[in-house]
């Protein structure tokens, strides 16, 4: 047993060892403040530019339905194949690309060869699953972009009403534009970690909250849509007119049920996109509205006690002379009732009791049912029309505007104010959503006065009526026919244009649907309103009540009735 | 040795410690369920707009293949159908 005893080490052995040691420590801390203190920015910009990504997450556009939910316009995603020219020389991309393109490996190396950009898109319309593939590819200088296309399910048949949206589904047109606001929604974005090759790892904060576009449901019933298109298509088709354009209004609730105009494009297409087939007729284009507004003139003159429905007027010798003008009928209708007046469409008849009336009290109801404003149901570019106002009138002012002369209405209008006759006078404002919100009804005329016009507008459907072609089958209708000469650039009547007109309502023992319709200058040999529109009135009137369920009202219906053999 | 268990001041300082070493440890946890959470509705919400985009595109679908358009011209053509005219039509009295 040895017991060992320890040696004191030497003392600078111990310093050396201590003083690298510290040294080294020194070192790191220093490296770390110089790292951490003035370093700090510059570094930590560096890593989140390798790591730290913003995403966008792109917003949907709001659906358009019809009021059953059946959808007008989609937004669905998209894919755009984009290149950059610069990074693709010398690799065998076209070939590749080709197949899922539609084009050829030489057309597509022309495309890019023609192009001075920078970046260009190859195609602005692939599918989900084809750019899956081409994603797959890892092509060096190719990048496919998600975006949105709209689609138009019903195409032509809702095309003015609906308008459209441009290549980067941005609103233009139509219902699109006015409710952008309501559709579009807001683009938001994400923070998230990702790996050298873009992939994302971790997702680190939610950035701006992603607001989806809402839906908007119209008062438009898509079948009804359809069926007023395709009789006014149609109609102006077979008179050889130049367009035309019909309303259909649901009178109860002032909401519109079918707007159509032509000639129509193809929303899906940009090409069949022409300035005058894009225009909406039936709220943009303003006529005189001629003979349609007899009806209320001859409802003012028995509101204000002046006339009864029997009441005789004289149109002999059928013309009528007044400071200098001659008001004449199509030929000499004599003794005739008031109801007569309307049913032959009189213009002496109607310009006698139009001047029997206080000089702006027609005036004052027609602005009342809405003539001279928008009708507030907020399409882009529609027309107000106008309505004359005179400090003194002079009698053939009144006289004309009387018989719908003077005056500048559209179609939706004119729907707008023939409400007033299924509403017992009430005048119900329209609207284009369902169930939208309408302002106040306005009593325009007392019931009491309603209910004599009313037998006097089906008159005019029946047999010694202008418009016989409205009648529908089993049913009781009434309306008023319009032909009207159009004004020429020069102010001047056009001795061989016409606006033929119709407005209608159905069924008559309970007024509910409203129809106007107007075609613009019909170059055959019919161009009047109860032979160009009043049978576009019959074809759809007839599929409505159909449609809407409506008992038959007409007394012949009733004959028929029986009960089914066993 | 034995005063010093019994000293407040211990206890208090031995608490707070295993205090803080419980909650760092449930800031650390909370963080990655955030993290584990977050990811996962972002997955749900790509799943959600993936789905989006597959039933818009069949309500499009349902759309061309439903057309009023369509139904006319099939029901006229090859079905031969036509709306009655009226002496086909026979009306009921409905039972009141």
């Amino acid at each position: 047993m040895r017991s060992k005893v320890r040696k004191p080490s030497k003392s600078w052995r111990l310093w050396l060892v201590g003083s690298v040691i510290g040294s080294c420590a020194l070192i790191i801390c220093t490296r770390l403040v110089w790292l951490h203190v003035f370093e700090n920015q510059h570094l930590q910009g560096i890593g989140d530019e390798l790591t730290n990504r913003h995403q966008d997450i792109p917003a949907y556009r709001g659906m358009i339905t019809d009021r059953f939910g059946e959808p007008l316009a989609v937004s669905t995603p998209v894919f755009r194949i984009g290149v950059r020219p610069a990074e693709l020389i010398g690799t065998p991309w076209a070939k590749k690309l080709a197949p899922f393109l539609d084009r050829s490996p030489e057309q597509l190396e022309q495309r890019v060869a023609q192009s001075l950009l920078p970046y260009l898109f190859l195609s602005r319309n692939v599918t989900p699953e084809g750019s899956a593939k081409i994603e797959a590819l890892k092509l060096e200088g190719v990048k496919v972009e998600q975006q949105f296309r709209r689609f138009y399910p019903a195409g032509e048949v809702a095309s003015h009403l609906l308008g459209f949206t441009d290549i980067d589904d941005e609103a233009q047109e139509g219902l699109e534009l006015s409710f952008d606001h309501w559709l579009s929604g807001q683009d938001g974005s994400r923070h998230v970690l990702a790996n050298r090759r873009a992939n994302v790892v971790r997702y680190i904060s939610a950035g701006e909250e992603v607001e989806h576009g809402k839906d908007l449901r119209l008062s438009i019933d898509l079948r009804l849509q359809y069926l007023t298109y395709r009789a006014l298509k149609g109609a102006v088709n077979r008179s050889k007119a130049v367009g035309g354009s019909a309303v259909l209004v649901d009178a109860w609730s002032g909401e519109i049920l079918a707007l159509a105009a032509q000639p129509a494009f193809n929303p899906n297409n940009i090409s069949s996109r022409t300035p005058d087939r894009v225009r909406n007729r039936a709220v943009s284009d303003m006529h005189e509205p001629g003979s349609s507004i007899k009806p209320f003139t001859i409802a003012t003159a028995i509101d204000l006690g002046l006339i009864q429905s029997d009441t005789q007027i004289e149109t002999t010798p059928g013309q009528f002379r007044v400071q200098g003008n001659v008001i004449s009928d199509f030929k000499n209708y004599g003794l005739i009732d008031v109801s007569r007046v309307l049913s032959k469409s009189s213009n002496v008849g109607v310009a006698k009791i139009g001047l029997m009336m206080e000089p702006s009290a027609l005036r004052d109801r027609l602005a009342l049912l809405g003539f001279g404003q928008s009708t507030g149901i907020g399409f882009p570019g529609e027309a107000e029309g106008s309505l004359p106002s005179f400090a003194a009138w002079g009698d053939m002012d009144r006289a004309a505007l009387s018989f719908g002369y003077g005056l500048n209405a559209t179609t939706i209008q004119l729907a707008q104010a023939y409400s007033v006759f299924a509403n017992a006078g009430v005048l119900k404002r329209l609207t284009l959503l369902s169930g939208g919100a309408t302002p106040k009804p306005l009593a325009v005329f007392k019931a009491g006065t309603i209910e004599q016009v009313l037998p006097m507008l089906e008159a005019v459907t029946q047999v010694g009526g202008t418009a016989t072609q409205a009648q529908v089958p089993m049913y009781r209708v009434g309306g008023k026919t319009g032909t009207t000469q159009k004004l020429s650039a020069g102010g001047s009547y056009a001795s061989r244009q016409y606006v033929a007109s119709f407005v209608g309502i159905a069924p008559l023992s309970n007024p509910r649907f409203v129809m106007a319709i107007s075609v613009d200058d019909p170059r055959s040999q019919r161009y009047f309103g109860g032979q160009v529109a009043a049978p576009v009135f019959a074809d759809v009137m007839d599929d409505v009540m159909r449609i809407y369920d409506i008992e038959p009202d007409s007394p012949k219906t009733r004959i028929l009735a029986g009960r089914i053999a066993q | 040795m034995m005063n010093y268990f019994y000293h407040p001041r211990f206890w208090l300082g031995t608490t707070l410690i295993v205090a803080l070493i419980i909650t760092s440890i449930s800031v650390v946890e909370t963080a990655y369920t955030t993290r584990k959470l977050y990811s996962a509705l972002q997955e749900i919400l790509a799943e959600r707009s993936r789905l989006t985009a597959e039933w818009s595109r069949l309500l499009l679908e349902r759309g061309a293949v439903s057309s009023d358009l369509r139904i006319d011209r099939l029901a006229k053509s090859s079905l031969f159908m036509r709306a009655p005219d009226l002496s086909h039509i026979r009306l009921m009295e409905r039972d009141r």
